[in-house]
């Protein structure tokens, strides 16, 4: 392992917490450098692997998520999903709700995907866990230029003016990324000992990605109301949606807000995956054998 | 005055122990909650199916340091690798890391077959913790050493295999790293890529702050500071290598036998009811630590040798009366040692053995007196079976009524009334110290000298056509190294057939089924000679054979391990390293080092393919 200066006291069942000391910040750095090189590695080989006997290759990257957005688009439309808003304004509001919404989920995803590609490395050699992080977000970077050129794409043929907010909407782009990596890196250990959690997972998505007013204006009265006050990708997709296609909001204070929680999160579940992948490596029947 | 610096902990764990489940799908159960329990968990409540892999290891390495903890397959080795590199968690224990700490186990990590070659590079020096700005370098290196350069570009799925074997374990070796554990030591050949792999290997070795979890005493590198011997998860003996390393050279010999046993008996249906069952592992360290402890020499040899060459009448050396791989791997070379030792007497020498092997004593001893002179062959070999089946064991570790009766018709024959013997027991006696343990293994060396054997001369004009016509000397035989089994059976037809498609061939063992061979002789057009007849001349034939041959393949043991004297290219196979005695390795590869200058490869049956034997005699056959 690249880490230097490490005690783990296994003891007080703290397992890989460890205590640093000395002026350990060039270590640290040095190792999280590390830790994304061999992310990107990762994640090549895992793209490589993915495509390698596909004949339209990475074409299907961006032919997945626009293939399930325009159908969405369409009925929106039809059925008044966007309230008091243009056709062209749905368009571009489902678009990048949609998308960004793509993106929180395909961060929730790819460190499982990621992850079970990795078992028998896992097995056999020092890789570091949180590299199947940094690699699931390679994944997620990549998909988001084509999601950003989809973005782009509409913009032109609705022929629409971006608001001044937008480039605070690209900004918040990394605190969903995280946001979604934090549910995932949850979710990896799990799922090498249990698979009901990779087969569950997909089912989450529909009741996520409906329970946020990402498709549909948010309604002011009712269930859906309350229920959307109490998602907190309501916050975390739709304030930024709306600073990248109509400006500021009321709430947007309440998106930093839960920024916080999300870091809060992050660190809570990285100490809980470090600690909880060991153990889970153990249960692989690669392992065993 | 004298000073000591102390060097920085880079390595310490202290009660190291770790949990594991039997069975599958309570072990799920249980890592999962783990996975979410915060808290000690104590080694004395264990939940059904659970059994401790590892208990109370501690260790602490100082930078500079090569400690080494030996275990049979199983006693725990890999465990403890991962458990200090992190790849496995602890439940009990402490650990500190002073410094980067590296994994060499050599298994090829992260490479998959539709990367390249410096892609594959990259991935497996990258999961082994190469900084960014050092990896290209440290990828070079890898192909450098591999060879590779030319083919940095090319898919691992169109390297041919055996090219991109040591891709593994030389991405693990070049990562710089402050500590390293070696599970395991990496097995290399003697290519110019394995001679790199060697070279890098003890280059880290000498830098030392290396843990090396061994499962052999062989190979290990001169600067040790500690030993250990691990077995089933604990600690059994700890102290200084020289001591160490002997004492799991028996220790790990019994308890490879004790296994055998116990599977064989499994095997057969048969109540595993082996009286060496019974004695716990610990107290078989005990023993061999005792007996390591107690006798650094063993000077009964010397004293018997010295009485009997300050004798006043002749000196009998034998009869040597024993299997011939003991003859030629230990009793010559000892008295050859002798004479070195203590010079050559004033009185005659008289050396008895048995199959008219004159020329392997010529030069040394006075005279060579045969069991065949003085018993018809018939007569000896009732005699000998008889002496095996009174002592139970082929080894003379003792003076049997045969051996005496030997000796009294010897010096009858010598005209010798008053005579000294310097008798094989003598040396087999220590022998046994060294293999038990009581002895160390350096004894044998020491008191042997190895030198090259003069071939028989022949005794008969030759009548064959094929006198000097170039052949392959194969002597397959079934032993405790290479037992009956189809497999073995067809790996015998196999080599047999393949060799005979490409040079003659001389059978040295009567095991074959001759029609066989001479299926295979009709079938390739060359000569298959079947092996020499049963009589008191066979062991001389058979050394005329060996000797004269260009290559030798056969088992492991016995009349195999004449090749190498002759400086014979010489394959040796056995079954599996289990049945191998890894003493008479030892002692084969001092021989090699010291008589040859050809090639002496001992090897698995398993591993015998087509392609490896044309390859070996490829190399041989030039």
């Amino acid at each position: 392992m690249g880490a230097s200066n490490v005690t783990a006291d296994h003891s007080v069942g703290l397992g890989i917490m460890a205590k640093r000391w000395g002026g350990e910040r060039a270590t640290q750095q040095a190792s999280l450098r590390q830790l994304l090189r061999v992310g990107r590695l990762l994640f090549l080989r895992d793209f490589r692997a993915r495509y390698r006997q596909a004949f339209l290759k990475y074409i299907w990257a961006v032919a997945r998520p626009l293939m399930a957005v325009v159908p969405l688009i369409l009925v929106g439309n039809a059925f008044g999903f966007g309230g008091d808003m243009s056709a062209s304004e749905y368009v571009l509001f489902a678009l990048s709700g949609f998308l960004m919404w793509q993106v929180f989920w395909d961060a929730v995803v790819a460190p499982q995907w990621l992850g079970r590609r990795l078992r028998r490395t896992f097995v056999d050699g020092p890789l570091r866990p949180e590299a199947v992080v940094t690699a699931g977000a390679g994944l997620v970077l990549f998909n988001a230029m084509f999601y950003v050129a989809l973005f782009v794409a509409a913009y032109v043929m609705t022929r629409a003016t971006p608001p001044l907010t937008l480039p605070l909407g690209v900004l918040a782009l990394p605190v969903i990324v995280i946001g979604g990596l934090t549910i995932g890196a949850f979710f990896v250990p799990l799922t090498f000992v249990y698979l009901d959690f990779r087969f569950g997972l997909p089912m989450l998505a529909p009741a996520l990605l409906w329970t946020a007013p990402i498709l549909y204006a948010a309604p002011e009265t009712g269930m859906l109301a309350v229920v959307n006050r109490w998602n907190p990708l309501t916050y975390l997709i739709n304030i930024p949606r709306r600073w990248l296609v109509s400006g500021t909001t009321d709430n947007d204070l309440l998106f930093l807000l839960c920024a916080s929680v999300f870091a809060v999160l992050a660190v809570v579940m990285l100490s809980f995956f470090r600690r909880a992948m060991p153990l889970a490596v153990q249960s692989l029947p690669q392992a065993r054998r | 005055m004298t000073s000591t610096v102390k060097t920085p902990v880079l390595l310490e764990c202290d009660a190291l122990a770790k949990v594991f489940t039997s069975d599958f799908e309570l072990g799920r159960r249980h890592v999962f909650s783990d996975i979410f329990r915060f808290g000690p968990r104590s080694l004395d409540r264990l939940r059904p199916d659970e059994w401790v892999a590892i208990r109370g290891f501690s260790v602490t390495l100082h930078q500079g340091e090569n400690v080494v903890v030996f275990g049979t397959v199983g006693s725990g080795k890999t465990t403890i690798a991962k458990l200090l590199t992190g790849m496995l968690r602890a439940d009990s224990g402490r650990l500190h890391l002073g410094g980067r700490v590296g994994l060499i186990g050599g298994k090829a990590v992260g490479m998959v077959a539709f990367l390249t070659v410096w892609e594959c590079v990259q991935l497996a020096t990258g999961i082994h913790g190469v900084e960014p700005e050092l990896a290209d370098a440290c990828c070079e290196e890898v192909l450098e050493i591999t060879d590779l350069s030319d083919e940095r570009d090319t898919k691992l799925i169109d390297l041919p295999k055996e090219r991109g074997g040591q891709l593994g374990l030389v991405s693990a070796l070049v990562v710089p790293k402050d500590v390293r554990i070696f599970d395991g030591l990496p097995s290399v050949g003697d290519d110019p890529v394995s001679r790199r792999v060697s070279a890098r290997v003890e280059k880290i070795f000498d830098e030392g702050t290396n843990l090396i979890l061994s499962s052999s005493a062989t190979g290990l590198p001169g600067n040790l500071s500690r030993a250990m011997i691990l077995h089933d998860g604990e600690i059994l003996y700890e102290g200084s290598p020289q001591i160490v390393a002997p004492v799991y050279e028996t220790f790990s010999y019994r308890i490879n036998r004790l296994d055998h046993m116990h599977s064989k008996s499994m095997e057969d249906g048969v109540e595993a009811v082996i009286a060496p069952e019974s004695t716990p592992p610990g107290e078989i360290i005990r023993r061999a630590v005792r007996s390591v402890e107690r006798s650094g020499v063993a000077p009964d040899v010397v004293h018997h040798v010295t009485q009997a060459w300050s004798n006043d009448g002749p000196i009998i050396v034998g009869p040597c009366i024993s299997d011939v791989g003991l003859e030629l791997l230990y009793w010559r070379p000892f008295v050859s040692w002798i004479y070195s030792r203590f010079g050559t007497p004033s009185q005659p020498v008289i050396a008895v053995s048995r199959g008219r092997v004159d020329e392997w004593y010529m030069g040394m001893v006075s005279n060579y007196v045969d069991v065949c002179d003085v018993m018809s062959f018939g007569a000896f070999e009732e005699r000998n079976q008889e002496r095996i089946q009174q002592t139970g064991s082929w080894k003379q570790k003792q003076m049997s009524s045969f051996d005496g009766e030997l000796l009294d018709l010897v010096a009858r024959r010598i005209d010798a009334s008053d005579y000294a013997v310097v008798h094989p027991s003598l040396l087999f006696n220590a022998c046994s110290r060294v293999w038990d343990g009581s002895l160390p293994s350096s004894w044998l060396i020491e008191h042997s000298r190895y030198e090259r054997l003069i071939p028989p001369l022949p005794t008969e004009p030759s009548t064959g056509e094929t006198q000097s016509e170039p052949y392959v000397a194969l002597g397959f035989r079934f032993s405790s190294s290479f037992g009956d089994t189809g497999s073995n059976r067809e790996l015998m037809n196999r080599v047999l057939v393949e060799l005979s498609g490409r040079i003659a061939v001389k059978l040295v063992d009567s095991v074959w089924s001759i029609p066989e061979a001479a299926s295979a002789s009709r079938l390739n057009d060359t000569q298959v000679v079947p092996p020499p007849g049963h009589t008191e001349r066979q062991l001389r034939e058979k050394a005329g054979i060996v000797a004269g041959a260009q290559a030798y393949i056969g088992t492991f043991g016995s009349i195999s391990f004449l090749a190498p004297f002759y400086n014979v290219p010489t394959l040796l196979v056995f079954e599996e390293e289990g049945k191998l005695f890894l003493h008479h390795v030892r002692v084969l590869r001092s021989v090699t080092e010291a008589v040859t200058d050809v090639r002496v490869d001992i090897e698995k049956a398993s591993g015998i393919t087509s392609t490896r034997l044309s390859n070996w005699l490829d190399q041989v056959l030039r």
